[in-house]
């Protein structure tokens, strides 16, 4: 399982149906992270959006934030 | 219940009001829906909620609502359900957050109420859920009256000055500074305590009932003013032993107890406990007289803004809200007011004073609670059913054409609870709001 509360500002993260996502703030909460979509197959209109991001959504943290 | 039944229970002609409204489960279940879901309603008060994110759970009627300041500042009142399945979105009291996240499937909403999170969104929701049109319920209207933070459910309810109406100058007694400035109250406590009396009594005893003031007596004798100790005994200073007393009924259903000061409007001294007070209040006195003028003639007392709000003006201040719970049982709840740039010492004495004199321990208030719930109790019964309270003090003595507005009488009246019970009947009979707002029969019948 993952711990949202280690995740850093910065992390890089792969999350359901293909969404690669930076995030931009945690929530602090054990549960959301603000994310921002980077790559998304199924709409790629929505790139760049900010959205919130559930723990059950991430797949795996695909990479730590640099320097932190 | 059919329409006019309301009028037979409520008899304001003849000064009969019927038991059954006190007690019966149909009539409360059709209040909540009929008085509770359109009237103006005091959820509480903006420094509750001083910084963004902050909030308060509040009650409209029966319901839980989030009083909130979200992250622009901006104050919001929403019911306290989630979209999903109905869960309590917000289980504390009060609280800081930057989210509001259901227990139940984690559905998450911002401080503006929008419904942001959906855990598995892209996977279970994609193109289906409309976020936007699930944001959390938010009340039709929403009103910042000089810190007091009032809603309605209803869409088609008037600004909240006109459902005020001339009651206004008497709330404002209990909000604005005691030098006389406008508003700049602050709530340095609450007390929330679950009674077992119909919510109507204590709205009815705040709306100017002063004729149970000798239900007071022992409190009275004991002395728990701000001057007892130095002699002078009662549960207050009486600040306006000299003032010519006025108990108005206002058509939307207010009414009030205020008192208009002599020609030379002089100091009565108060708070001789503490000299620091003493002097601090003398002072607020002078400089409201300054401020006001011939305003500063007019002192409040209590009074009660329809349906279940309401406030004790001076000693001690503050505002009470009045949420039913059932038919027969009440959760009083008491905003204690200072003025927010009072000195400290003076917040502290009033604070002690205040829970001296109200909420659950106040000597006071037990006293009138007593009441309450002594008659809430032996008014359920089949035979004490059948026989109406009455309501016949001082019949027709009042005049309409004073400065002040309303119906105004100069004796103990129970005009304020006829006009207060009359205007309930006209909720109960789904009345539009002209007649909600007071106008007569026949310009409605004009109007029609
Ligand atoms: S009830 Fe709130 S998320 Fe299901
Ligand atoms: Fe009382």
């Amino acid at each position: 399982m993952i711990n949202v509360l280690e995740i850093k500002v910065g992390s890089k993260l792969q999350l359901r149906e293909g969404i690669v996502a930076e995030v931009v703030e945690n929530m602090e909460d054990g549960m959301w992270l603000q994310v921002k979509y980077l790559e998304v197959p199924k709409n790629p209109g929505e790139i760049g959006a900010i959205e919130l991001c559930h723990a059950q959504d991430i797949v795996k943290v695909s990479g730590a934030a640099e320097g932190v | 219940m059919p329409q006019n039944e309301f009028d037979k229970l409520v008899d304001i002609d003849k000064g009969f009001v019927s038991r059954e409204i006190f007690v019966d489960s149909d009539v409360y279940k059709e209040e909540l829906s009929k008085v509770f879901t359109r009237a103006w309603l005091m959820v509480g008060h903006e420094s509750l909620i001083p910084n963004p994110g902050d909030f308060f759970t509040s009650r409209m009627g029966e319901e839980s609502v989030i009083l909130c300041r979200d992250k622009k500042g901006e104050i919001h009142v929403f019911l306290n359900s989630c979209r999903h399945r109905g869960m309590k979105v917000c289980r504390y009291e009060s609280g800081n957050t930057s989210l509001f996240t259901c227990p139940y499937h984690s559905w998450t909403y911002t401080t503006d109420g929008k419904l942001q999170g959906v855990p598995l969104y892209k996977t279970l929701y994609d193109g289906v859920l409309d976020r936007e049109a699930n944001s959390l319920v938010s009340v039709a209207k929403l009103h910042n009256y000089k810190g007091s933070i009032w809603a309605t459910w209803d869409k088609d309810a008037p600004d909240f000055l006109t459902y005020l109406g001339d009651a206004k100058i008497h709330l404002d007694q209990a909000l604005d500074c005691r030098d006389g400035r406008e508003g700049g109250s602050e709530v340095i406590g609450v007390h929330k305590w679950v009674f077992p009396a119909n919510w109507k009594f204590a709205a009815e005893n705040f709306l100017g009932d002063t004729y149970h003031n000798p239900s007071h007596r022992s409190v009275d004798l004991i002395g728990i003013g701000p001057s007892a100790a130095a002699g002078k005994k009662g549960r207050r200073d009486d600040e306006l032993e000299k003032a010519q007393h006025v108990w108005i009924s206002f058509p939307q259903g207010h009414g009030v107890h205020s008192a208009l000061q002599p020609e030379a409007n002089e100091y009565i001294e108060s708070f001789m406990d503490n000299p620091i007070l003493e002097e601090y209040f003398r002072h607020c006195f002078e400089e409201r007289k300054k401020r006001l003028g011939e305003n500063a003639k007019l002192l409040p007392f209590v009074g009660t803004i329809f349906p279940n709000t309401s406030y004790h003006g001076r000693q001690p201040r503050g505002l009470c809200a009045w949420h039913p719970h059932s038919p027969t049982s009440t959760e009083g709840w008491r905003f204690f007011l200072v003025d927010k740039d009072a000195p400290t010492e003076a917040k502290d004495y009033l604070r002690r004073y205040y829970m001296r004199y109200s909420g659950p321990a106040g000597m006071t208030e037990q006293d009138d609670m007593e009441n309450w719930l002594y008659a809430t109790a032996a008014s359920t019964g089949t035979i004490a059913r059948r026989y109406p309270f009455n309501y016949q003090q001082s019949m027709g003595a009042y005049t309409t054409d004073h400065q002040l507005g309303g119906q105004v009488s100069l004796q103990i009246t129970e005009q304020i609870a006829r006009g207060f019970y009359n205007r309930w009947a006209s909720y109960m009979r789904n009345a539009g709001w002209d007649e909600l707002l007071g106008a007569s029969a026949q310009n409605r019948q004009a109007a029609e």
